[in-house]
Order: C-alpha cells, then structure tokens, then sequence
C-alpha cells in the first residue's frame, strides 16, 4: 500500500491502463490517502482479501470482467466500501447499473486531478458523519438519501450509542415506543450501519393482513396443485435473504403464527405455507412494538419464547413528552424541509407563544404528529413568522395567555385566520362553520376564495 | 371521492374484480394500462390500487415506485399470472400491501382488498 498517513482514507485502484494508473496513484497519495492499486478485476479480489477499502475506483473496462461484475462480487465482501467507476465509453445505461449497484459516482475518462478528487472529498466528507451520533442527531445513508435522527436529550443519546454499538452485529433487536416515536427508522439505522446495509430492508406491517394472507406473504406460498414455478409465492422472508427483516408492531400477530416466527427466527429456516420442504433464510431481525410485550405475555397474548428471542437487544423510544427540549431541534429541521416547498416565503422564526404552547403539549401521536402539526402549519401561515394561531386549536389552547406584539396583525389577516381555524375545527363542514362565524354559506365560500383558504 | 383504482389489461381478469367492488357499493375507477394509471393517480387520491404486473407501457416496478411517490399512504395490490422468484424479488423491493398470484383464486384476492380496506379505513 502506497501513502503513509495515519487513519488515512484507503482506496483500492484498479485500471488495466498502467499510464493512467500510475498518474492516478500519484495524485491520490500526494493528496494524503492510501492507495493499493492493481491491473486487473483478480488482483483486486486478491488485494481486498488482506485491506479493508474505504473507498474502490475502478475501471469499466477490464480484461476479463467489466468493472460492475467487479463491484458486485466486491461488494459481498466489503459492504462498507464505496465504489467510483471510469470510464473510456460511459453510456447511459451503465451509469444508471453502477448507481444501482451503489456507486457514487462515476467519470470520464479522460480526467483531470480536481475531477478525480472531487467525489472523493465527498466521500471522505460523508464518511465523516455517517454512522456517527453527533451531539444533537444520529445520521446515516438508506436508499442514497442521507437520514438524521434528531435528538440531543439523554435519552435519545442513550438510543444512538445502543444503536451504533448493536448495529453492526448480528444480534435481534426489538423497539418499543409508542405509535409516531419513529421505531422504523430506528430499524432503518440498525440496516443502514450494519454490514448488510447494501442488502435489502424489508418491512412488514402483521398488523395489516389477516393470519391466512400474513402467512402467505411472510413465508411464501403453494397453492394446492399448483405446485409449478409459476404457481409458488416465495415470500418476503426468503425474498429478503441476505438483508434485515423488519417485524414492524409485532405485537399484532397471532399466537399461532407467533410459533412459526419463532421457528423460523431460531432455525433459520422457513416452509412455505402448503409446502413441505424446508428453505434456509439468512436475514437479521428487527422488530417493534407500541404494545407492552411482558403484559401480553402475562395475559397470554404474546409467546414468552418468541419475546425473550426478540429481545436480545431492546432498544426503548421515549415519547416526546419525555424529551420536550428534543422540540425546538425537531421543529428546526422539519421547518427546514417544508420551507423547501415555500420558496417564496420560508419560516424564519417562531413566535414565542407558539413555541410555548407546542412545549406544553403533551404529544400524545410524537413526533409524527409534531411533523404534520409544523406541515400543515406552513399551509396556512402567510407570512415569514410561524405564529400560535397556525397550530391546531387544542395546541394553541396550551399557549400562556398574556398577548404579544407578533399577534399585532391586520383586521383581514385575523379574520383569515380565524375563519380558517373554524373550518378546520368542523371538519370544514361549511353550514356549521357559517353558523358559528354567524355568516351565510354564500358569503362564507366568498370569503374562502378571497382568502384562497384551502383543506 | 375515488378510492379504489383497478388496473388491468384483460377484461376477463377485470370483471370478477368489477363484479365484487359493484357488490360491495364501493366507488371505484378502472384504466387498462400503465399510462392512464399514472395520469389517475397522479390526478386523484386513491386508497387502493390493484394492478396488473403485465400491464403495459412502463416496468411495474417503477410503475408502483411513482404510485407511491404521488400517493404514498395508497395500498397497492399486485397481481400477477406466473411468478419467479426474481421477479417477486423486484416487486417485493418496492413498498406494496399484497401480492397475489391469480392461480391462488379470487377468494385470496377479495380477502387482501378487505385487508387493505380495513387498513385504510373503507368499508367494503
């Protein structure tokens, strides 16, 4: 391995060209990360067999195997390395393949030094936060998207070092939390930093389907006679085979089917619903629940088996009333992504009394019904301020009741407001919204088109 | 308010689907490839959708990646006449509710529609 830095980047480079190679090589280790460089697709194998690879620049075109066979076959070994392709012909179809398959990036050969080391200064950039809980937040990649988990109170600290600790071993875990506390993305957070984090996340709802159709989906199917190819449903556990399974509200499903999960979760292996033969299944379980597992069991509702092989590792999602300071972090970022949508006019403060009054709430629907409170929120409000009477009446109702400069507006934008807030109270049922505001219907729609009110 | 949209391609996969949703008083709108499919959904919020895998015009899977991306809390059901696992692989990636394989029988098809009705709180 050329380059000498300590905790240096490493980079596997591979391209069959030797002038190119060597000029890439020299600007890669002048530029201070480590580099072990090969001819061919071989070599390259070879090399990843002794070094663990932050980062794969290969050649398109090798001799015999082209560079996405390559990243497949790499990638089953090294899930963690990110892959950068060149190439001397790149076509359309082949920059969409790599990015398939997880590239980050591609070039075109020919290239100059910034080119080549711009995506990797991304990379090392990404690296640096990725699977890292900073001081207020838990961030990783899933389905090339970058996910930040927000949260700087205790108790969601003490989830993401559970997390970053767990996620990458083998071990089943199981998050409890109530409904809107976020335990899918939690799950998304155990895939994405695991070793099977290029492998399929699967989740699956066993709440939503009756026994008959769950079994069916979950461990696939033979119908009757059919017992052709054609006729086989394979099933989302062996369809996820080499990924994470997610059992989302596992609480949900039947003491019989709960049998079946346990067997297949202790013998790795699963027979398809009909069917006689057995299939292994390699998938690391994830599961949640809003329920009280140890009360189901002590009511009978829920095997104790199938509850102590879940929760090898627990992970429990406090409610946001729990975390109230996690609030204005939370409202941060979530006005941050709606005002993408409201270029014209972004929130840029919140009044006091409506940061008081979302702090006194209690939260019963968590952070999900924080996110469509601050959603629906910027809907109505007009202008730069998110004020007290854009939240919801029961929410305002926990504001402090002193009055406040921001609340000084104008008779047409209370009244906007105030007619707004009337339809939504009922549903907008606009006889019972004209009857309270003691107006007609004819002049209620005239108001509601003058003021472009919308549901 | 359309909840229910059925898209398939052969009136004689359409008609037992059609007899059912009549039975059961539920609104629903029918289009027969991947082109009207879009334009419905992207047009109208739907709480269910049934789709034919062979339909034609765009790949099903990125066909129901779009359904989901214009109407992300809609349940999709596929259907679909022969299965591989590659191919139940590719749809199962993306976010569906059933996948039902029409040699199973009707009965099993019905039984997911309660399901996903019961899901989006429809009463079928």
């Amino acid at each position: 391995m050329v380059g000498t830095k300590k905790n240096a980047i490493k980079i596997l480079l591979l391209d069959d060209d030797d002038v190119l190679r060597h000029a890439c090589e020299s600007i890669l280790v002048d530029s201070g990360f480590q580099v072990s460089s090969g001819r061919n697709p071989d070599e390259g194998l070879l090399l990843a067999r002794d070094h663990q690879f932050d980062i794969a620049i290969v050649d398109y075109d090798m001799p015999g195997m082209n560079g996405l066979e390559f990243m497949r076959r790499f990638a089953k070994n090294s899930p963690l390395t990110d892959f950068i392709m060149i190439t001397g012909k790149a076509t359309i179809e082949m920059a969409i393949e790599a990015t398939r398959l997880g590239a980050f990036d591609y070039l075109q050969k020919p290239f100059h030094s910034e080119t080549l080391l711009a995506p990797i200064h991304r990379l090392v950039e990404k690296r640096k936060n990725i699977g890292k809980s900073s001081s207020s937040e838990l961030c990783f990649e899933f389905e090339g998207e970058t996910v930040r988990v927000i949260g700087k109170s205790q108790n969601m600290q003490d989830v993401f070092r559970i997390i970053e600790k767990v996620a990458p071993t083998e071990s089943t875990v199981l998050i409890s939390g109530e409904s809107g506390t976020g335990k899918e993305i939690i799950a998304k957070a155990i895939h994405a930093l695991s070793p099977r984090a290029r492998e399929t996340f699967f989740a699956m709802d066993c709440g939503a389907l009756v026994e008959t159709l769950f079994e069916s989906e979950l461990f696939g199917h033979i119908k009757g006679s059919f017992t052709g190819a054609t006729a086989t449903k394979h099933g989302a556990l062996e369809i996820a085979h080499g990924g994470t399974f997610f059992f989302d509200e596992i609480g949900n499903i039947s003491m019989s089917t709960q049998g079946k999960v346990l067997r297949a979760i202790q013998e790795r292996e699963i027979r398809r619903v009909g069917g006689s033969e057995t299939i292994k299944i390699d998938v690391r379980i994830v599961a949640a629940t809003n329920l009280d597992l140890e009360k189901a069991i002590r009511d009978s509702k829920f095997r104790d088996d199938l509850y102590y092989r879940l929760s090898v590792i627990p992970v429990q999602l406090p409610p946001l009333r729990k975390r109230k300071e996690d609030i204005p972090l939370l409202l941060d970022t979530f006005l941050q992504q709606y005002n993408l949508r409201r270029k014209n006019k972004p929130i840029r403060k919140v009044q006091k009394s409506a940061m008081d009054a979302m702090l006194a709430y209690e939260w019963p629907g968590n952070v999900r019904e924080l996110q469509n409170v601050i959603e629906r929120a910027l809907i109505i409000e007009d202008t730069t301020l998110l004020t007290l009477t854009s939240l919801p009446q029961h929410i305002q109702s926990h504001a402090k009741q002193e009055r406040e400069p921001e609340n000084m507006i104008s008779l047409s934008e209370a009244e906007k407001k105030h007619i707004h807030n009337i339809l939504h109270n009922t549903n907008w049922n606009i006889s019972q919204s004209a009857r309270i505001l003691g107006i007609d219907r004819k002049t209620l729609y005239d108001k509601i088109k003058k003021y472009g009110l919308k549901k | 308010m359309n909840c229910l949209l059925v898209c398939q391609q052969h009136y004689a996969h359409l008609q037992p689907l059609s007899l059912f949703l009549k039975e059961k008083q539920v609104d629903y709108n029918i289009c027969s490839d991947s082109t009207q499919a879009i334009r419905k959904v992207r047009d109208c919020q739907y709480d269910i959708i049934v789709i034919d895998s062979e339909v034609k015009g765009i790949e099903i899977d990125t066909l129901i990646r779009l359904f989901s991306d214009y109407n992300e809390n809609a349940k999709i059901i596929i259907t679909t006449e022969s299965n591989s696992k590659d191919f139940e692989s590719k749809i199962r990636r993306e976010k569906i509710f059933y996948y039902h394989i029409r040699s199973f029988g009707l009965d099993d098809l019905f039984l997911a529609l309660n399901a996903a009705a019961g899901k989006a709180s429809l009463q079928l």
